[in-house]
């Protein structure tokens, strides 16, 4: 073997002993590769579309005036109006927007609804997750499947569900009126119906945290229990539920944070009577073009999210119980005490028979020539499906186009700060990735239109602000489990690629990604999936020629076009369950 | 072949107050073709000289060169160096092929063929090459792995593994080969067969060899050279038998065997050499040379001791002393004897000018251990026996690196 010659920069020809080249260190400082590259470009992308906007949102909210801040920094007489603007700000639009009654009774009306969405769905979940989680109860598979389904279906969807059965012309209805009731048994379009609508399609976000939590109590532990003398039940109130109960928490305030920014259904039942405040900062934005008062409005509702989100971090830190009882062992085994064991498989039947129905009711709607107030349509007929697929084909594509578009940039950041977060703990990426969970879509939106809807980058009524939106707003999905990915990989495997001859973007491209693929796939399938069915950026930034799925259901809805709403928001829900099925099979064989 | 040398090399991690250091001021000469082991605890700085080697740190202070280039700042993969890591660190995701394959694909690639890119990403495409195909072959026959280069790494047992990283790390054919713990998440059977499996396949190679272990028995083994690290420093470097039988320090002597440790006072110098008091009696020291009154801390390896009952003793070889049999450990082959030499405790008793006797009157306990080989039950001293020890002067170490 013979000395690998040494190229003149790095000192070669000048013997052993001699002092080092200097510039070599100069020259390594401006040294700029691919990988750092890949950083930069996420930063910037996280300043030019995330950062930027939200910080016009909150300027436009005090000083009352548009901003322009890209315009401030090519044109001079742009920067001296804003400046100007800023001078002149004040808390008065503020005061104004957030003291108006209507707007408080909004603000009042969203917390109780949110609150009451969280308690109901706490309450009613914790038997049915004690059941999923520690009992053997009867068809628990089966079970298992109809509490996942409501999770993926998009709240629009669920409100013309419920319209179906409990509006004027709903099958309930008119059941209930046969029976001798009078009027309708739920008015859909009122805060029952809301309530009703966001409890039963929002509960699993609450329901399978809640089993994961009475998971990790083990058996020992409630051995230890009872051997002291407790009877079951004294264990369950004593060990098992205490346990449980910061997990429940959690899940509670997360159940709340998300009803609270709920677009779909909220615009869909409230847009007529009620008063939220995410149907106040709709009509601002949409109705009247008030860029101050939406801005205040959706400033409040970030807040509020915030405050949740960081209330949610409080509870769950420091009482982690499931590293203290992972060492415990076995699992508890399960409950068979028949009696208890079926109340709760009837329960749990009875709870899901609402989603079920009502999605079933958005099934044989989609198949029926008219269906008014009787229990079964009059006949049934494809010519919705075929209106649906002649008409509106081009916005399946749509959907499918810009959700792959969403996709692309999500993989390439959540992939980048996933390394760097992991590798160069650069926790200030993690951060920028994780903040749009506490950004309401609505909150997003506003922002984009407003930041983006002059010169010098006027990109409002393009795609790419749409694609930008969605990527942005459903990263947090794909980083965290890209993030952990990457915690499992040791650097070692990087360093064996780096001493083996590669240098830092091949070694990271030809161990690290193909390590992170699973990670990367699964959060991939959530990101489509999500914006597949995402409602508020898609109805307020979407541009007329590039009409998705969901602005499709969502105008027919709003138009009262019961049929191609119901055929379309099918054709959505079997892509989206299929889409997840495929992912389910994909992360449980791919893990090396 | 080449040369590994480091001058002055230190690595600090942190800065201002809260700097730790890991490596301080090492000068090493490695030489061509040496099988090199750097040795010592945990914290030592072994791991991070290594690491500094390899490009993987860069070093605070110093220069390293391989053979005549200056590689401080040469990036990792232009060092040409192969690795061994402690974890093995094989890519899950390819076969035993694509892992032996992936330096030759690189090289490949850097050399312009843009093809060994598609290698990089496909099983087929990786093996097209009949120049890879015949190098990977004879790296896995060479590390007896043949008719393996179709398993995935998971199917392999540890040594496998090891194996695996071992071709991996030759078959590139670097000028130096690192390898950082490669035996110690293997048991103990399997870690005496790599060892014999390593030092074959380095000889044959002839390679330049560092090898960082925390198991002085690893490095006596199979080292050429040990370069002992303590506190990131150098302690001591030399071939396995010096530092066995010359350690520099007790530390030195305690890390590398079990030893006895004994501080002691110089009583009496002649042109012969030096005798120091031990006990009741005062035994001679050579090669080395000190004035009376000096206090002196010295090394006796258990096997360097023999040990007779005093009853039996037949006529006094001259450099003996006393002492009871206070515990007996069979080991199979060897016995060792704990031996209670009463003598002062230089260190700490007040006894230590010139008169040893007051040493023997403060009753301080003195233990030293001393092997016999087992020479059947009979043999065997019982605890409370009276012995008499002896050992040959040129045997006694003086712990010269202890005085500073």
């Amino acid at each position: 073997m013979s000395t690998a010659v040494a190229d003149p920069p790095e000192g070669g020809g000048s013997s052993p002993g001699a002092p080092p080249p200097r510039r070599k260190r100069s020259r390594r400082s401006f040294h700029l590769d691919l990988l750092s590259l890949c950083r930069v470009l996420v930063l910037g992308f996280f300043t030019l579309f995330l950062i930027i906007p939200l910080l016009s949102m909150v300027v436009v909210a005090f000083t009352g005036e548009t901003v322009n801040i890209f315009g401030s920094l090519v044109d001079g007489e742009i920067r001296d109006q804003n400046i100007s603007d800023l001078r002149g700000a004040s808390l008065t639009t503020f005061i104004e927007t957030v003291g108006s009654a209507q707007n408080m009774e909004a603000l009042r009306n969203s917390l109780l609804l949110a609150l009451g969405v969280a308690l109901l769905a706490m309450v009613l979940c914790t038997p049915i997750a004690y059941g999923f989680a520690r009992t053997a109860m009867p068809f628990k598979r089966t079970l298992g499947v109809l509490c996942t389904i409501p999770m993926v279906v998009p709240t629009f969807a669920a409100a013309g569900g419920f319209i179906t059965m409990f509006g004027q012309a709903g099958w309930v209805t008119g059941l209930w009126q046969q029976l001798g009731g009078s009027g309708q048994l739920i008015n859909p379009y009122s805060m029952t119906g809301l309530v009703l609508v966001l409890l039963f399609f929002l509960f699993p976000f609450a329901l399978w945290p809640m089993v994961a939590a009475f998971r990790i109590s083990s058996a020992q532990v409630e051995e230890a229990s009872s051997s002291l003398g407790a009877r079951s039940v004294v264990t369950f109130l004593t060990v098992t539920f205490p346990l449980a109960l910061p997990s429940l928490l959690s899940a509670l305030l997360l159940v709340f944070a998300t009803t609270f920014s709920d677009f779909g259904a909220a615009i869909i039942l409230g847009i007529d009577g009620l008063n939220l405040i995410v149907v106040q900062a709709y009509r601002e934005i949409a109705g009247f073009f008030d860029w101050a008062a939406g801005s205040v409005l959706v400033m409040v509702m970030v807040v509020v999210v915030a405050l949740f989100f960081s209330l949610q971090r409080l509870v769950l830190r420091g009482r982690d119980y499931g590293t203290l009882s992972a060492r415990g062992g076995q699992p508890a085994p399960l409950v068979r005490h028949r009696g208890l064991c079926n109340t709760l498989s009837l329960f749990t039947m009875a709870f899901t028979l609402v989603p079920v129905l009502s999605l079933l009711s958005v099934l044989v709607l989609s198949f029926a020539t008219t269906w008014r107030g009787t229990f079964l349509p009059d006949s049934f007929t494809t010519a919705h499906y075929e209106r649906v697929l002649d008409r509106s084909w081009g916005a399946i594509a749509n959907s499918l186009t810009l959700a792959g578009g969403a996709l692309l940039i999500a993989l390439f950041v959540a992939a980048t700060v996933a390394y760097y977060t992991v590798r160069h703990r650069a926790a200030g990426l993690d951060f920028l990735a994780t903040m749009p969970l506490i950004v309401p879509g609505i909150a997003l939106a506003l922002a984009l239109m407003q930041t983006f809807n002059t010169q010098p980058l006027a990109l409002y009524g393009t795609a790419l602000l749409l694609v930008v939106g969605y990527a942005i707003r459903r990263l947090p999905y794909m980083v965290r489990p890209a993030v952990g990915a990457m915690q499992a990989i040791g650097t070692d495997v990087e360093e064996a690629a780096r001493s083996l001859g590669a240098n830092r973007i091949t070694a990271v491209m030809t161990t690290v990604l193909p390590l992170l693929r699973p990670a990367l796939f699964a959060g991939g399938i959530l990101v489509f999936v999500t914006v597949l069915k995402e409602t508020s950026l898609t109805v307020l930034i979407a541009p007329s020629n590039w009409e998705p799925m969901s602005r499709d259901i969502f105008n027919n809805l709003l138009r009262g076009e019961r049929y191609p709403a119901a055929a379309m928001s099918v054709i959505l829900l079997v892509i989206v369950i299929s889409l997840q099925q495929i992912a389910y099979k994909f992360s449980r064989n791919s893990l090396y | 072949m080449v040369s590994v040398s480091l001058r002055n090399l230190s690595k600090s991690f942190g800065s201002g107050a809260n700097a730790t250091v890991a490596v301080d001021n090492v000068d090493l000469e490695i030489e061509d073709g040496e099988f090199f082991a750097l040795l010592g605890p945990s914290g030592c700085g072994k791991t991070t000289t290594m690491r500094c080697i390899a490009g993987f740190e860069s070093p605070t202070r110093g220069e390293i060169w391989i053979g005549d280039r200056f590689i401080n700042h040469v990036p990792p993969h232009k060092r040409d160096t192969g690795m061994v890591f402690q974890s093995y660190a094989l890519f899950p995701h390819y076969d035993v092929f694509q892992n032996v394959a992936y330096g030759l694909l690189m090289r490949d690639l850097y050399n312009g063929r843009i093809g060994a890119f598609a290698g990089l990403f496909s099983k087929r495409l990786a093996r097209r090459s009949a120049d890879i195909r015949e190098q990977v072959h004879k790296a896995l026959d060479q590390v007896g792995l043949g008719g393996y280069d179709e398993r995935q790494v998971s199917q392999l047992s540890g040594g496998q593994q090891q194996r695996v990283a071992l071709a991996r790390a030759l078959v590139r054919r670097p000028s130096v080969l690192l390898m950082d713990e490669p035996l110690s998440n293997l048991d103990k059977n399997l870690r005496i067969q790599m060892r014999d499996t390593i030092r074959h396949i380095q000889r044959e190679v002839g390679i330049t060899t560092i090898f960082v272990t925390h198991d002085q028995e690893e490095a006596m083994g199979m080292a050429d050279r040990i370069a002992l690290m303590r506190d990131g420093r150098l302690e001591q470097v030399d071939r396995p038998t010096e530092l066995y039988d010359r350690p520099n320090s007790s530390w030195a002597a305690r890390f590398v065997g079990s030893s006895n440790i004994v501080d002691t006072t110089v009583e009496r110098t002649d042109a012969e050499g030096t005798e120091v008091r031990l006990g009741s009696r005062r035994i001679r020291v050579s090669g080395f040379e000190a004035a009376v009154g000096d206090q002196v801390r010295l090394i006796m390896r258990p096997e360097a001791l023999s040990v007779r009952p005093r009853s039996g003793a037949g006529p006094d070889t001259g450099n003996t002393f006393d002492g009871t049999v206070s515990k007996v450990t069979y080991l199979g082959p060897n016995i060792v004897y704990t031996v209670d030499v009463g003598a002062d405790d230089g260190a700490t008793s007040t006894g230590a000018e010139g008169s040893g006797a007051t040493g023997l009157l403060t009753g301080t306990r003195q233990l030293v251990e001393v092997t016999d080989t087992f020479r059947g039950a009979d043999a065997v001293l019982s605890v409370g026996t009276e012995v008499q020890l002896s050992i040959d002067p040129d045997r006694i170490i003086v712990a010269e690196g202890d005085s500073s």
